[in-house]
C-alpha cells in the first residue's frame, strides 16, 4: 500500500517543501494541504492516510507555541471532521510547531480520550531558540531501541505534563518514544545533549491510542547524509551512511505507523 | 492634519525660506535641490492651474521629492562628480570621478559581461536596475542576490531595526522581476562596538551590548519566523561602531525563469494594468524613513520613524506572492520600503510611462491619516504589484486566504505623470522624468594621504598565552552564541553549516546550500570584510575584503570563473562610510573620508575585473555618524563583499576541520611580514604599519592550484587564513576536529611573530592524505609548503629552528575560543 500523506502548510507552517520531498523520497503519495483551506473545513481528509503538521510558527506563535492554530482548529468546522477521521483510523504526525499544535489542541497524548490539554511545550531552559543536531533514543513499545540523529530548531521544547499523574501515565503507557541522549547514549535532561532541558529527556510522544505522534526534532531535515554536520569527517572515515536517520523514521511513518490497527 | 494639497513651497520664496521649509518638514533637501524644484514648477505655469493645484509644489508633492531624492533612494553622493587627489605635492595624482557607482562598480560588471558575452557565456541577467541582482542558475531558476543595511534604525531600536532590515531585504528579493522568488537563504554581517572597554554613553546613545543583543534577537525573529535559513554572516567589533552599528542583511532567492505570463526576471507593465498593494494595513509608521536614514543620527531622535516588523505577516506575504506569480497573475512587483508608495509606485510607473493612484483606497489603519502620510507610510510587509485587470479579483481572493489585504488603488498609464488623488481630489501630479532625473548632481572634493605610521615594539611574548588570548578576542572567538539562535537548516538544504564536525564546533569558510532536493547542484556563499586595515590603506582594505570572500569560496571547492568552463560567481558590494562631504566646521576631514571611499571603490573595480566576479547589486550607506552637541562619532569606512559561487555538485565541497591523524598539512600561498592592523597588534592596542596587500597574480596562481588539487580529489580539508593568521587557522582546524597538529615552520628570514600571526591575504591551509602527498606536490609545485601533520593527540605544537613556539592542548584552545564569544 502506498501511504497517502498530506503536508499541512501556510499561515506560518513553513517546513512543507522539505517534508513533501522527504515523503516522496520514501515512496509515499504526498501532497500539500493549505492550512487555511483545512481550517475552513474545505479539505477532504478522507483522501489521506497520514496528515503531517509541518514545523514553523503558526500564527506567529501568538499566545504561545501552536496555541492560536489549535484554538482556531477546535473552534472551527475542521475539528469534528478531524475527530471523525481519526476515529476512522487516520494518522497524524506533528513536527516541532506541529507537535506544539497537537499538544495545545488536546490531541497529544490524549490519555483521557477527551481531547483536553495534557502537556505543555514550555520555553527551553536556556530561554532561547536553539538550532542543534541531537542524538535520540527511538523506543517503540515492544520493539528494539534505535538511535537517531536529527536537528532541533525551536524555542519551546520542554515537554511538561500538566500533572504528576499524567507524567506517570506517559511512562506506564510508554508514550515517550523519542528521548534525547548524551554522548554515552544515556537519556539526558541537560543541554547541549537535550537542548530544551526537557524533563525525562522527552523529545517526542505517541498518543495513547497510538495514532498520533509528536516530535520536536525534524526527521524531514535528516534525509540525506549530507545534512548531518559531521558528514565530511564520516565520509573520510568510510562510515557515511546512504541515508540520514530521518529517513528510517519516515519509512516507519508511511509503513508500520499507518498500517497498525487503531487502539 | 495638513491638507496634502496646500502649497508647501511658494515659488517666490527666498533661499532662506526654502531652507526653512526643508528644515521644518525634515525633508533633508539641500538648496540646490530646492531651487531645482522651484525652477521646474515655475516652468509649469498654466498647467498647474488647469489641474487645480497650487503653482508651487503641494505638501504631498514636496514630500514625494524628499523621499525620491533622498540619499537612501537616489545615492546622490555615490553618483556625485568627485575631484580626487591621491597623495600631496608634486607626486600627487589627481583625477575626476564621474559617479563612483558607474566608474568603479557598474563598469566592472560591464567589462566582465562584455568578455563573457563574446564567448556566449554571460551569466548575469539583471545588474543594478532592479530591487536585487539576477544571475543564471539552472534551466528552471535564476539566482537573486541582495544585501542591504539597516544601520540608523538599528541604532535607536536594535531589535525592531534588525527585524525590519532582514524582512525588507527579503522583500527586495521577493520584488525582483515579476516577483515571487523563493527565499533560500538569509545572511547577517553585524558590526558592533565591543562591550569592553566601557565608554561613557552620549545622550541618546544605547549601550553597545544592548545594541548587539537586540540586533541578534531581531535577526533571529525575522529569519526564524519566515522560514528562511540564516546561513552565513559575521560579527565584527571596532570601538567606532558605537557611532552606529552596521546591520547588513542579505537574501538569496531562486526566481522561476519562466512564469505562464513570461520571463520571471522581466517586469512588463502596460497602460491599463492595475496598481495593487498587498500585505498588511497602511499606518503612520515609519513616515520619513528614507530621509531619516540619509542623515547623521542626533541626540533625541524619535524611535517612531522605525516601523515595527511582523515576520509572521511577512511569511504569509511570501506564500501569497509565490502563489500569485506562479499563476501568472503578476506583471511586476516591488517592495514598499523606504519612501513607501511614493517610491514604489513612482518607480514602477516608469515602465508604463505613468500612474494614477487614490491613496484612500488603501487599507488604512485609521481614516484620519493624511494623504501624503498614506503615500509615504513605511508600514512594513507590503508590496506593490502590477496586475492585469482580469486577475485583480483572483489576487484579492488569494490575499484573503492568507489573511492579508490587497487594495486596488489605481492604474498604470502612459501620461508621463505620477498622479495621486485623495478620493476625488488631486493632491500630487508630478512629471516622472523630472522626478527621477531632475535631482542636481553633487560636486565633491576628495583626497587621500597615506598616514604616517610605524611598527610598534611589542614586549616579549609567551606565545601559548598569546594564541589563547587571540582565540578569546572579540573578532576571533566563537560565534556559536549567535549561530545557534538562528534556524540555519530550515528548508533542508544546508550542506556546509556555520559549525560542522562531530562536536558542532568547526567554523567554516562559506555556507553551502543544495536548494533543490532532486539535484546535486548548489551554491556557496561567503563574505569578506576587514575594516581594521582601512586606517592604514583603504585600497588594500577593500581589496582584502574582496580577496577574503574569494579565498573563502575557493576554500570550500568553488572553481574560479573562466572562459572555458564558466562557473558563475556573482557578488554584492555594501559600502558603509561616515559623512564624507567636506564642511569647514561640521566635517573638516570630509575630503579625507571621501578619499578613502574613492580608494575603496577603485579596489573593488580592480578585484572584480581581475577575478571575473561581477557585482550584480549593491548599496551604499553614507551617513554613519552620531552627533551629540559638539561630539561626533564616525564609523570606520567599511566594505562588505558578499560573493555567491555556483557548484555543480555539492558532494564535492570541502570543510575546514582536520579529518584524520596522519594527514599532511600544507600552506598554500606565501606569507609576508604584514602585521599592520592585525589582531595580534590589536591585543596591544597598536595599529602598526605594514598592511596586508593583495598581490593579484600570485593570489590567482594559489587559487588555481587549489582548484586543480581539489579537482583531482587530493584535499581532505581546507581553511582560509584571516584574523589571527596561521596560528589561529591551525587552532580552528584542530578544535573543530578534536585532533591535534604538529607543525615545523620554515627557518627563513621572517620573524616568528610574522609566521604565526601575520594576516597576509590569499593563503589557504589544507590537509592531504599521506597517499596523495606525491600527487598533491606535483599538482601544486612551489605554491605549497609542507607544514606538518595532523596528530591523534589533541595538542597543537609549533616548532621552528629547534625551538618550541607553541605547545597547547586543544581543550584549552576550545575553552578560550568558546568562552570569548560576546553574545
Amino acid at each position: 500500500m502506498t501511504a497517502r500523506v498530506g503536508v499541512l502548510h501556510g499561515l506560518g507552517l513553513h517546513c512543507h517543501s522539505e517534508a513533501l520531498a522527504a515523503y516522496r523520497s520514501v515512496g509515499a503519495a504526498a501532497c500539500l494541504v493549505d492550512a487555511g483551506a483545512f481550517l475552513a473545513g474545505h479539505f477532504d481528509l478522507g483522501s489521506l492516510d497520514l496528515l503531517h503538521l509541518s514545523g514553523g510558527f503558526s500564527f506567529g506563535d501568538e499566545g504561545g507555541a501552536g496555541t492560536a492554530f489549535a484554538q482556531e482548529l477546535r473552534a472551527g468546522p475542521a475539528w469534528m471532521a478531524l475527530l471523525a477521521w481519526i476515529a476512522a483510523g487516520g494518522r497524524i504526525v506533528g513536527v516541532c510547531n506541529g507537535m506544539q499544535i497537537l499538544a495545545a489542541s488536546g490531541l497529544l497524548p490524549n490519555i483521557a480520550g477527551t481531547q483536553t490539554r495534557e502537556i505543555e511545550l514550555q520555553a527551553n531552559s536556556s530561554g532561547q531558540f536553539v538550532d542543534r543536531w541531537v542524538r535520540c533514543l527511538w523506543q517503540l513499545p515492544n520493539a528494539p531501541a534505535e538511535f537517531l540523529e536529527m536537528p532541533v530548531r525551536h524555542a519551546q521544547g520542554r515537554v511538561v505534563p500538566l500533572s504528576p499523574d499524567l507524567a506517570e501515565r506517559i511512562d506506564e503507557l510508554q508514550l515517550a518514544v523519542l528521548r534525547y541522549v548524551d554522548l554515552g547514549d544515556e537519556v539526558s535532561e541537560l543541554p547541549p545533549a537535550n537542548p530544551s532541558g526537557s524533563p525525562r529527556g522527552v523529545a517526542g510522544l505517541l498518543s495513547a491510542d497510538g495514532q498520533i505522534l509528536g516530535l520536536m526534532p525534524h526527521p524531514e531535515s535528516a534525509m540525506s547524509p549530507l545534512q548531518h554536520p559531521a558528514w565530511p569527517v564520516r565520509r573520510r572515515l568510510g562510515d557515511l551512511p546512504e541515508h540520514g536517520d530521518g529517513e528510517r523514521l519516515l519509512r516507519w511513518l508511511v509503513g508500520p505507523f499507518c498500517q497498525r490497527g487503531g487502539a | 492634519m495638513t491638507d496634502s494639497r496646500t502649497e508647501a513651497l511658494p515659488l517666490a520664496a527666498s533661499d532662506a525660506e526654502l531652507l526653512a521649509v526643508s528644515e521644518q518638514r525634515r525633508l533633508n533637501l539641500n538648496l540646490a535641490e530646492l531651487r531645482a524644484i522651484v525652477q521646474h514648477f515655475r516652468g509649469l505655469g498654466d498647467e498647474r492651474r488647469a489641474l487645480g493645484l497650487p503653482a508651487g509644489p503641494s505638501v504631498c508633492e514636496l514630500e514625494v521629492f524628499a523621499q525620491t531624492w533622498s540619499e537612501h533612494c537616489k545615492h546622490k553622493e555615490f553618483n556625485a562628480i568627485i575631484d580626487m587627489k591621491l597623495g600631496s605635492g608634486q607626486a600627487a595624482k589627481a583625477w575626476r570621478v564621474d559617479s563612483l557607482l558607474k566608474t568603479y562598480v557598474v563598469r566592472a560588471t560591464e567589462t566582465i559581461r562584455d568578455k563573457y558575452q563574446r564567448a556566449g557565456k554571460d551569466w548575469v541577467i539583471t545588474a543594478f536596475d532592479d530591487n536585487a541582482g539576477v544571475a543564471r542558475y539552472s534551466d528552471r531558476h535564476h539566482l537573486v542576490l541582495k544585501v542591504e543595511t539597516h544601520n540608523a534604525p538599528s541604532a535607536i531600536e536594535p531589535k525592531t531595526g534588525a527585524t525590519t532590515g532582514l524582512l525588507g531585504c527579503q522583500r527586495d528579493a521577493l520584488g525582483t522581476g515579476k516577483g515571487g522568488a523563493r527565499l533560500i537563504a538569509g545572511m547577517d554581517v553585524l558590526c558592533f562596538a565591543p562591550p569592553q572597554p566601557v565608554a561613557a554613553l552620549l545622550p541618546g546613545q544605547l549601550d553597545p551590548e544592548q545594541v548587539a543583543r537586540g540586533v541578534v534577537e531581531g535577526i533571529a525573529a525575522a529569519g526564524n519566523l519566515t522560514g528562511v535559513p540564516t546561513v552565513a554572516g559575521a560579527v565584527i567589533y571596532d570601538r567606532r561602531y558605537a557611532a552606529k552599528p552596521l546591520v547588513h542583511c542579505g537574501s538569496v532567492a531562486l526566481l522561476p525563469a519562466e512564469y505562464p505570463n513570461g520571463p520571471g526576471h522581466l517586469k512588463v507593465i502596460r497602460p491599463g494594468d492595475r496598481v495593487v498593494v498587498v500585505g498588511g494595513p497602511t499606518g503612520l509608521d515609519g513616515v520619513h524613513g528614507a530621509t531619516f536614514s540619509s542623515a547623521t543620527l542626533q541626540t533625541g531622535q524619535a524611535a517612531s520613524v522605525v516601523p515595527p516588523g511582523n515576520p509572521a505577516q511577512q511569511r504569509r506575504l511570501l506564500d501569497l506572492l509565490e502563489q500569485a506569480c506562479a499563476q501568472g497573475w503578476v506583471l511586476g512587483s516591488t517592495d514598499n520600503g523606504a519612501g513607501g508608495l511614493a517610491s514604489s509606485v513612482g518607480e514602477l510607473a516608469q515602465l508604463s510611462g505613468g500612474a494614477r493612484i487614490d491613496v484612500r483606497k488603501l487599507d488604512a489603519k485609521s481614516p484620519e491619516i493624511g494623504a501624503w502620510q498614506l503615500l509615504l507610510s513605511e508600514s512594513q510587509e507590503r508590496m506593490t504589484l502590477a496586475v492585469p485587470p482580469e486577475h485583480v479579483l483572483a489576487v484579492q481572493q488569494l490575499a484573503r486566504a492568507q489573511r492579508l489585504f490587497a487594495a486596488d488603488i489605481g492604474e498604470f498609464d502612459s501620461s508621463g505623470a505620477f498622479a495621486v488623488t485623495d478620493g476625488d481630489r488631486l493632491v500630487a501630479h508630478l512629471d516622472l522624468r523630472f522626478l527621477h532625473g531632475g535631482v542636481p548632481r553633487k560636486h565633491l572634493q576628495a583626497q587621500w594621504l597615506p598616514p604616517i605610521v610605524r611598527e610598534p615594539e611589542l614586549p616579549a611574548l609567551d606565545l601559548d598565552q598569546t594564541l589563547l588570548q587571540l582565540l578569546a578576542s572579540p573578532n576571533i572567538a566563537s560565534r556559536e552564541g549567535v549561530i545557534r539562535r538562528y534556524d540555519h537548516e530550515v528548508q533542508g538544504g544546508s550542506v556546509l553549516k556555520p559549525l560542522m564536525g562531530e562536536l558542532g564546533l568547526a567554523p567554516q569558510d562559506a555556507a553551502v546550500l543544495r536548494p533543490e532536493p532532486d539535484a546535486w547542484r548548489g551554491l556557496a556563499i561567503a563574505h569578506g570584510i576587514c575594516p581594521k586595515y582601512g586606517d592604514l590603506d583603504p585600497y588594500e582594505m577593500a581589496a582584502g575584503a574582496f580577496d577574503e570572500a574569494v579565498r573563502s569560496l575557493v576554500s570550500v571547492g568553488a572553481v574560479l570563473p573562466n572562459l572555458q568552463h564558466a562557473t558563475p560567481w556573482v557578488g554584492c558590494d555594501n559600502f558603509c562610510v561616515p559623512d564624507s562631504v567636506y564642511h569647514p566646521e561640521h566635517n573638516s576631514d570630509g575630503r579625507k573620508k571621501l578619499g578613502a571611499l574613492v580608494r575603496m571603490a577603485e579596489a573593488l573595480f580592480d578585484q572584480s575585473v581581475y577575478f571575473d566576479v561581477p557585482m550584480i547589486s549593491g548599496k551604499d550607506s553614507m551617513k554613519n555618524d552620531f552627533r551629540a552637541g559638539a561630539v561626533k562619532l564616525s564609523v570606520p569606512p567599511t566594505l562588505l563583499v558578499t560573493l555567491v559561487a555556483q557548484l555543480p555538485d555539492v558532494r564535492q565541497v570541502l570543510s575546514s576541520e582536520w579529518k584524520a591523524a596522519g594527514d599532511l598539512i600544507y600552506l598554500l600561498g606565501p606569507t609576508y611580514d604584514e602585521l599592520g592592523g592585525s589582531e595580534l597588534y590589536a591585543l596591544f592596542d597598536k595599529l602598526g604599519a605594514r598592511v596586508p596587500k593583495v598581490r593579484r597574480p600570485q593570489a590567482k596562481t594559489t587559487y588555481l592550484k587549489h582548484n586543480t588539487a581539489h579537482e583531482r580529489g587530493l584535499l581532505q580539508s581546507s581553511h582560509d587564513l584571516s584574523d589571527g593568521g596561521l596560528a589561529v587557522a591551525l587552532a580552528e582546524c584542530c578544535l573543530g576536529a578534536g585532533l591535534g597538529a604538529q607543525i615545523l615552520l620554515p627557518g627563513d628570514g621572517l620573524s616568528d611573530l610574522a609566521w604565526l600571526f601575520s594576516e597576509s591575504h590569499s593563503r589557504l591551509l589544507v590537509s592531504v592524505a599521506p597517499g596523495h602527498a606525491a600527487a598533491f606536490e606535483a599538482a601544486v609545485g612551489e605554491t605549497a609548503a609542507l607544514m606538518g601533520s595532523v596528530t591523534f593527540e589533541p595538542r597543537l605544537q609549533v616548532l621552528r629552528r629547534g625551538a618550541v613556539l607553541i605547545d597547547t592542548e586543544v581543550a584549552a584552545m576550545t575553552r578560550s575560543w568558546s568562552m570569548g564569544g560576546l553574545l
